[in-house]
């Protein structure tokens, strides 16, 4: 397989963007809430980075920036009314969001309807464009001009997605991580600890959407062309199953998830019709299994336990 | 008096689940809350912890009104509790779980977390030290990595309390505290029980196991279908006539 073929860095490109999109939905559910509101910001935060790019000429970066900034702000507006909700309420009122979203980009001149947006001036060119500044090119590294772009999306994708778990796991290891953890656990009781629930539920739903806004922005300009449709009901479906066939107890779950979802069709595709026979019998298979997802907070005990035993054994065997 | 019920009431619809009840907790006192099952001594626990709001009357901590204050802010301002029915983070570790109680006292914000100040680390060294201090203050430091569900029942009853002491409280709400103990846990739950009334936090307890109720309690008062029928030392409690016909019914009746 050639590495170094556009193509397959474009799936690994989507595999790093759907990293970053299962982190928002995992800091969403670490507080316990199953919001369907993702794709809802998603192409809030891509059709303002959009916008933002093509009709004002906004520097990319600034222009996913603020496609994150404003999902978070939308965020926090329907966030203030629908938060009391719980479970399948919340999830059934951050669906309907969603889709309200939705008809409004369907409907709006702006965003040119349901043909959408499209010749953007994707963050491969955009970045190609820096390089050739400094005097390199594609020949530099003995790569064409699509694959140094190819490259340089993935190069800047993986550098996003690191910041952003870096990000995650220092949250995760302090006093807002501990909350989230408490709240999912047990509300009555946090509240009985001090913890003010409802601000650190909207705080994590805030965070899910300018992290989801982002990735929008991302996406956007790297497939160069949204439609509303992009982001409509299987998208809900296909971001929330990250977390459900990873597992959504630890951050490794979803990421996980993302990883197995956007390999899986196309590693299947030897299969040709089918793909999705295979790929709807190893969700069932997931589900019948490992009802809680593919990874939790025992895998990783098991395997430093195993690792522990082994370095026991070593010991004795020394001895 | 450090906690005062004026007249407290409080009605469900139509049901009336506790009437005109009046006590005090003086500081520095281990106070017994006894009754029979659904005199009401529960929704005491959860009016004063902010959970319900009184019907009618008044609570009031360290002389402050506890009217309209949310459940969290009462536990800032120093009321904490533990649960009847067990409710630790059982996902968390023993030590997550005390961690997670110093949330009242310490300050890392949002950024802070993700920046890492260095205000941010100092406090986490401290959530670090009190939490293990706690853990060993209730018995439990050999079990401070275990996820708290895996913990015997035992040992997560002292788990809450010691969760609950992390967020500093002046009074502290035990409810059924010995609940399913055995008479060694029970003896050891008093022991602990004392010894942190005798470092300055205020005890309020429902409790059932009477023997401890009269051993450990410097005041008892006795409430039955949502009145109060008694009040004084356990002694007087105990020997009272109402007491009596609550616990084992009128004597023409036992006849």
């Amino acid at each position: 397989m050639d590495l170094f073929n556009p193509y397959n860095l474009q799936v690994i490109t989507f595999i790093v963007l759907n990293g970053i999109l299962a982190i928002s939905i995992y800091i969403t559910l670490a507080t316990g809430q199953l919001s369907l509101g993702h794709a809802g910001f998603m192409s809030i935060g891509a059709y303002v980075a959009s916008i933002l790019t093509k009709q004002a000429d906004v520097p990319l970066i600034f222009a996913l920036l603020l496609g994150g900034l404003i999902a978070g702000v939308i965020a926090l507006l329907i966030g203030a009314p629908t938060l009391k909700l719980h479970g399948l309420y919340l999830a059934i009122a951050t669906l309907g969001f969603g889709e309200v979203v939705r008809v409004i980009f369907l409907n709006m001149e702006i965003t040119n309807g349901a043909l959408g947006i499209t010749g953007l001036k994707s963050i491969g060119s955009t970045l190609y464009d820096w390089l050739k500044v400094t005097g390199l090119t594609g020949d530099s590294f003995g790569l064409s001009v699509l694959q140094m772009k190819a490259v340089l999306t993935l190069l800047f994708l993986l550098l996003l997605f690191g910041l952003v778990l870096f990000l995650t796991l220092r949250l995760h290891r302090s006093r807002i991580g501990r909350a989230f953890e408490a709240i999912k656990a047990d509300e009555t009781a946090a509240k009985a600890m001090g913890l003010p629930v409802a601000y650190y539920k909207m705080l994590a739903f805030i965070i899910g959407a300018v992290l989801a806004g982002f990735c929008g922005g991302l996406f956007a300009h790297i497939t160069t062309t949204i439609t509303p449709d992009d982001f409509n009901y299987h998208k809900v479906v296909e971001i929330l199953s990250f977390a459900v066939i990873g597992g959504s107890e630890i951050v490794w779950g979803p990421l996980f998830g993302a990883f197995i979802l956007t390999t899986l069709p196309e590693v299947l595709r030897v299969l040709a019709e089918y793909k999705m026979i295979m790929y709807g019998a190893i969700m069932v298979l997931v589900m019948a299994f490992r009802p809680h997802g593919l990874i939790g907070t025992d895998t990783f005990a098991k395997l430093f336990d195993r690792r522990r035993k082994q370095a026991a054994r070593q010991a004795e065997e020394g001895m | 008096m450090l906690l005062e019920l004026n007249n407290v009431g409080k009605s469900f619809g139509g049901i009336t689940a506790l009437r005109d009840v009046t006590f005090g907790v003086a500081e520095g006192e281990i106070v017994g809350l006894i009754g029979p099952n659904g005199a009401g001594k529960t929704t005491i626990f959860n009016m004063v912890t902010g959970i319900f709001e009184p019907s009618n009357g008044h609570i009031s901590f360290a002389g402050q009104p506890l009217a309209g204050i949310p459940p969290h802010k009462i536990t800032a301002r120093g009321i904490a509790r533990t649960f009847q029915n067990i409710r630790l983070f059982g996902h968390l570790s023993a030590l997550e779980n005390v961690k997670v109680g110093c949330h009242t006292w310490t300050r890392a914000g949002f950024w802070a977390s993700l920046l890492k100040t260095r205000r941010q680390r100092e406090e986490e060294r401290a959530v670090e030290q009190k939490a293990s201090e706690l853990l060993a203050f209730v018995g439990l430091s050999d079990v401070a990595d275990l996820r708290a569900d895996t913990l015997p029942y035992g040992q997560q009853r002292r788990l809450e309390i010691a969760r609950a002491l992390a967020t500093q409280p002046k009074l502290l709400l035990l409810d059924e505290p010995a609940a399913g103990m055995i008479e060694s846990e029970t003896k050891e739950l008093m022991e602990l029980v004392r010894k942190i009334r005798d470092n300055g936090t205020t005890v309020l307890l429902v409790e059932h196991d009477m023997g401890l109720v009269m051993n450990l309690c410097d005041k008892v008062v006795c409430i039955n279908f949502g009145v109060k029928i008694a009040e004084g030392t356990p002694d007087e409690v105990q020997n009272h006539p109402d007491v009596i016909e609550a616990y084992l019914g009128k004597e023409e009746e036992a006849c």
